[in-house]
This record gives structure tokens, C-alpha cells and sequence, in this order.
């Protein structure tokens, strides 16, 4: 004889899984994965947009400072010969090796940054 | 048939299309078992989808120290209960108040077809959890361990738990024979 707990059971488990899901359930599910994988992957800058600004205000800063300690030493006598006539670079040689510093620092951080995402990116890729 | 061990090392190793072999296996249980949460067909087919594509992508997780069913039902009760908890449907239809809590049905008296019936309408009353681990329990296929793997309550938990639930059942289908017999009487 069957007790209330069997007469329970059998009512829980009856019907359970006599419903299927949808015909083409597969195929959705493996269009949600592979969506999920091809997400484009954002990984984060090594040198954020602050620090790029930093720089740049510094850069900027001691390449203008060492171009106006320069104006200051350039002999007078070259810019007054003439109206029109531009001193020398040669006259620049302190800022324009300053200038060379600064933007072969910029230039290393670009690419450590770029190399530092492609390296970040391929690690996720599965 | 191919060994799931396999099916998922290949998965685990980047094989994208070895996946929809285990979404296959598992389709009909992960469903079924969605279905008896949230109740409708809509959101049952989505949140079962949802699990699958959870268990794809934390699949390099599974270290094979369960049976790979456990985990994947394990993903999928969570993401019914989350979906549950978004739409706010964790609780119980009605107002339990208006029931009591009994040890004993009159299920006995009715035939096999009206007991089902019966069951199955009481099933709708408990609160989705509750719906969940009762049928859980009495699925040949889930031992207690494993039950305990995939809603994370304790083996205590669940024997305090099922036989508050079975208790609830029975008070729940009692009040209905006995509301339809009244109806009858009346009708008389």
C-alpha cells in the first residue's frame, strides 16, 4: 500500500520533464555563446588619460622653459640685421635635443602602451 | 556516446561547437527544472538558455570534483532564483495564513489520476525555492549531497525544509477537498 509520502512523490515527479524546450533551444544557446565570445574585449590603457595629460603638460613645459632660457641667450644682433630674419636653429641646440628627449618618451610610452594591450587582449582570447 | 569527459576537456580547450553536445544532454532537465521555478514557458526557455551560456563561459572552473549535472544545475538554480528575485517572484502566490500545516492528506480516498491532479496544484502554492527542492528530492536522480551541491543549503537545512514543505503540501491540498466538498454539499 502505497503511504501519503510515495502518493506525494509520485505527484512531484508526474509531468516533470514532459515539456521540452523549444525545437531550435540548441542553436539559440550557441548563438548566445559565440556572441559572448566575440565580444570585442576592452582592456584598460597602461598609461590612463591623466597621466598622458601630466606628461604632456610637463614635456611641454621644460621643452617652452629651455626654448625661453635660449631667446634670452641668442645674440641680439642676428634678429635686429634684419626685420625679417629668423635666428638659427643652431642657436636652439639645448630645446631641440630636449624636444628629440620628450617626444622619444612619448613615442615609448605609445608603444609600451600598444604592445602592453596586444599582449593583455591575446591573454583573454581562448 | 561520446564520454562527457571528453565532450568537456574539448570545451575547456577552446572546441566552441562541443558545447551544443552538452546543451543537448542537458537541455530537457535544465528546462524541466527551470519550468518548475518560474512557471512560464517564456521565461523558462530564457533563463535556461541564460545557464547554459553562464556554464560556457565558467566552464574552465569545473574541475570535475562533482558530476558536471551538479554544477550546470547549480548554475541554473541561481540564475532562477536571480531572475525570481529581478522580477520579484520569490514568494508564494497567496497568503499561507489560510492554511494549516497538516501530517495527513485526504489523498488516500481519491484515484491515482485526482491525487496527481491534486499535487500538482498545491505544487503551484509553494514558493519557488520550496517547489524546487521537493521536486529535487523525490528525483531518483539527486542524492542529498547533491542537492546540497546545487542550492547550497545543508543537509539539515533541506530535512527541516521538506518536511515543512510536505507539511505545507498536505495542509494546502486538504483545504481544497474540503473547499469543493463544501461546494458539492451546497450545490445538493
Amino acid at each position: 500500500m502505497k503511504t501519503d509520502k510515495d502518493i506525494l512523490k509520485d505527484g512531484v515527479v508526474s509531468n516533470f520533464i514532459q515539456k521540452t524546450p523549444s525545437l531550435d533551444f540548441t542553436d539559440l544557446v550557441m548563438d548566445k555563446v559565440k556572441a559572448s565570445t566575440e565580444t570585442k574585449i576592452v582592456v584598460a590603457p597602461l598609461v590612463s588619460k591623466k597621466a598622458w595629460l601630466v606628461s604632456l603638460v610637463i614635456g611641454g613645459l621644460i621643452v617652452l622653459s629651455s626654448f625661453g632660457i635660449e631667446v634670452q641667450n641668442v645674440e641680439m644682433t642676428s634678429w635686429s640685421k634684419i626685420g625679417f630674419q629668423l635666428p638659427q636653429l643652431s642657436d636652439f641646440e639645448v630645446t631641440l635635443k630636449l624636444m628629440i628627449v620628450v617626444l622619444s618618451v612619448f613615442l615609448s610610452m605609445t608603444i609600451v602602451d600598444v604592445i602592453y594591450r596586444k599582449f593583455k587582449q591575446h591573454q583573454f582570447e581562448y | 556516446m561520446i564520454d562527457e569527459n571528453k565532450i568537456i576537456q574539448r570545451v575547456q580547450s577552446g572546441d566552441v561547437r562541443a558545447f551544443s553536445e552538452l546543451v543537448d544532454r542537458h537541455k530537457n532537465m535544465v528546462y524541466s527544472l527551470v519550468l518548475r521555478m518560474v512557471r512560464s514557458e517564456e521565461d523558462a526557455e530564457e533563463v535556461a538558455q541564460d545557464s547554459f551560456v553562464k556554464a560556457y563561459k565558467t566552464i574552465k572552473q569545473f574541475k570535475g570534483k562533482s558530476k558536471f549535472s551538479t554544477w550546470l544545475y547549480r548554475i541554473t538554480y541561481f540564475t532562477a532564483i536571480n531572475h525570481l528575485r529581478k522580477n520579484k517572484m520569490l514568494v508564494a502566490r497567496i497568503d499561507m495564513s489560510s492554511f494549516q500545516a497538516n501530517d495527513k492528506t485526504a489523498l488516500d480516498n481519491l484515484n491515482s489520476e485526482d491525487q496527481k491532479k491534486y499535487i500538482q496544484k498545491a505544487l503551484e502554492y509553494l514558493k519557488p525555492i520550496e517547489r524546487t527542492l521537493i521536486t529535487l528530492r523525490y528525483l531518483d536522480e539527486f542524492s542529498t549531497q547533491e542537492i546540497e551541491k546545487i542550492t547550497g543549503l545543508t543537509k539539515s537545512n533541506i530535512k527541516v525544509s521538506l518536511m515543512r514543505i510536505r507539511k505545507k503540501m498536505f495542509g494546502i491540498i486538504n483545504k481544497m477537498l474540503a473547499n469543493e466538498l463544501g461546494t458539492i454539499i451546497k450545490d445538493y
